[in-house]
């Protein structure tokens, strides 16, 4: 399953969130990345709190906390769809602070913001810098009560290779 | 300031190191695989610095060795002396002379003192009151006394030779002092590979090893001769607090920590109470007279007293650090050696214990050089020394298996910790492999 930026684009249209698309080079930099431009222009993310803070508004209630990012896999053969979520953590004030509570409301909002639209990739990606990851890796794998297998700690080259090569 | 680190040590083809070039300017990390080669760096500091820094010392303990049967002789005749002339006792001197040896820094002179008492005891035994008396047994006279001369100067001894025998053991003496003091004096690298060859008793030397302070080559094994470092003056090496529990052992570094914790001193150390206060919530003390390190003892600050040996291991590895602290043992130019400190500590108490670590290099300049399995230890050094303010003197190295070899490479991560957890992770990764 590899990145689509057309489903990507037909998902932000069937939410009616548009305006919530940003280019992943530029949303990556807003969140704290030192590798810029390491994707391709013009292949483009939802904004994840735009998408809730949108919703929220409209439902008139408070926004909830929600993962950075989203966009859709698809197979080769265009028939399957995963909507996969990822979440940029970009420097150590981010590591030392995870929250094992947060990550997990994160996931949640998000799934709910995504309104069923499309299957959900069972991963949930929280992105760190590159020298960082294996530290993040170590700290997730020690949350007590331990979080679940499927939040995966990774960096940007990572991402890349699993969705956008 | 000059741009060259404190220290850098080079080393290769040694053990399981292939190697290793590493900087010490305040806190070095070395982080690797059981069997990556951490404690044989780690005690060719301790060796090394053992060696350079106490180098009088050490020839002189290796002077005492040396004339230990001239002593021992010398002991026999003052003592066998005492039995014919009650006023005579020269068994003080001759205990004097072997003691004055670890403590002196005039060996010329010492030498002076030791050919005097043998020529006091020659002379009185060629007193002619022992002539006149031909069938009494006196040293002269003994067989055993015979024996133990002609031993002591590999000959068959006769008993007219004593005079002549004197003489050769007058020149044994100073042959062995003169020896010692063209060593101090010398200084040669022998020193340091014969210490090695005795603590790594199996396999070779080093292939290579080298030591730069301030980019000057201080050692080497192909220099004939050892500098005397500066930056760092005593070495001291730590890894298990069990060690307190021995009292004899085949650990030189156990021994030297022994003889350095009975050293006498109480003063007030700031880091020594934040221990106290902070962490381990009592104090170490011990009376006034040590004879050994069973004799400490940790007070709570409830006012419970314990014997040291009786409390948990892990209060007894900050416990040595707040007498080493305390005796003033450990001072600017204290290489501390930490070897897996973690071993015995709670999670909660390895940051504790890393925290010290760091406040004693921020404090007092105290350096080190620590090996670590710990990822938290690992974590904690490097992100207190940043928030402490000294992390630029920080330093980190991963011990990398060559391809195909039992051998590692320590390759220098400088600031950056990411590479030594991920071979942590693999921990990891086989949890989740032979787990649900």
């Amino acid at each position: 399953m590899k990145y689509s930026k057309q489903a990507t684009l037909d998902l932000a249209k069937s939410l009616n969130k548009e305006e919530c698309l940003q280019g992943i080079n530029q949303l990556t930099l807003k969140e704290g990345s030192s590798d810029a431009n390491i994707f391709t222009d013009g292949e483009v993310v939802l904004d994840m709190d735009c998408v809730e803070h949108k919703f929220a508004s409209i439902e008139k209630r408070s926004p909830v906390k929600s993962m950075d990012s989203a966009f859709v896999t698809t197979d080769s053969t265009g028939t399957k769809s995963e909507l996969v979520m990822v979440e940029y953590r970009f420097n150590y004030k981010n590591l030392a602070n995870l929250s094992r509570v947060e990550l997990l409301q994160k996931v949640a909002g998000s799934t709910a913001a995504a309104q069923s639209t499309t299957n959900v990739h069972p991963n949930y990606y929280f992105v760190f810098n590159s020298n960082l990851k294996n530290q993040a890796i170590s700290r997730l794998a020690r949350m007590n009560p331990v979080i679940p297998q499927h939040y995966k700690a990774i960096d940007l080259k990572d991402i890349q290779d699993l969705f956008f090569s | 300031m000059s741009n060259f680190p404190d220290i850098r040590i080079l080393a290769e083809d040694f053990r399981a190191v292939n190697h290793a070039d590493i900087i010490i300017n305040g806190i070095t990390v070395v982080a690797g695989e059981n069997g990556s080669g951490k404690s044989s760096i780690s005690k060719l500091l301790y060796f090394l610095y053992r060696t350079v820094a106490d180098y009088d010392r050490i020839v002189a303990r290796e002077l005492r060795g040396s004339l230990a049967d001239v002593s021992r002789f010398l002991e026999i005749i003052a003592q066998e002396t005492r039995y014919y002339d009650k006023g005579l006792d020269f068994r003080g001197e001759v205990v004097e002379l072997r003691k004055a040896l670890l403590n002196t820094e005039d060996l010329k002179g010492e030498m002076r003192r030791w050919i005097e008492v043998v020529e006091q005891i020659q002379k009185f035994l060629s007193a002619t009151e022992w002539v006149k008396n031909p069938d009494r047994l006196t040293p002269r006279n003994s067989g055993r006394f015979r024996h133990i001369l002609g031993d002591l100067l590999n000959i068959d001894y006769k008993e007219e030779d004593m005079d002549e025998s004197f003489e050769k053991v007058k020149n044994i003496i100073i042959k062995n002092f003169r020896k010692a003091i063209d060593t101090i004096e010398l200084r040669p690298t022998s020193l340091f590979t014969e210490e090695l060859r005795r603590v790594f008793i199996e396999g070779s030397l080093p292939g290579k090893f080298e030591v730069q302070e301030y980019g000057d080559l201080i050692v080497a094994l192909t220099k004939k001769n050892l500098s005397i470092p500066y930056s760092i003056q005593n070495a001291i090496y730590l890894d298990t607090p069990m060690m307190l529990h021995s009292e004899a052992s085949n650990n030189v570094h156990w021994d030297d920590l022994e003889e350095l914790l009975q050293k006498k001193g109480n003063g007030n150390h700031l880091v020594a109470d934040l221990i106290n206060s902070e962490i381990i919530q009592g104090d170490v003390y011990s009376d006034d007279v040590l004879y050994s390190t069973d004799e400490f003892k940790f007070k709570r600050v409830d006012g419970e007293v314990f014997g040291l040996l009786d409390v948990a291991t892990g209060i007894k590895s900050f416990s040595i650090l707040q007498i080493l602290l305390k005796n003033g043992t450990i001072t600017d130019k204290t290489l501390l050696i930490l070897d897996e400190p973690e071993s015995n500590l709670h999670p909660q108490w390895i940051i504790e214990y890393a925290r010290i670590i760091v406040l004693l290099n921020k404090q007092l300049g105290i350096k080190f050089f620590l090996a670590t399995h710990n990822p938290d230890m690992v974590s904690a050094i490097r992100y207190i020394s940043e928030k402490e303010g000294v992390l630029d003197g920080t330093n980190f190295y991963l011990a990398q298996k060559v391809d195909g070899k039992f051998k590692y490479n320590y390759t220098f991560l400088d600031k950056e910790i990411d590479p030594i957890f991920e071979s942590f992770n693999i921990a990891l990764e086989r949890i989740n492999k032979y787990g649900i």
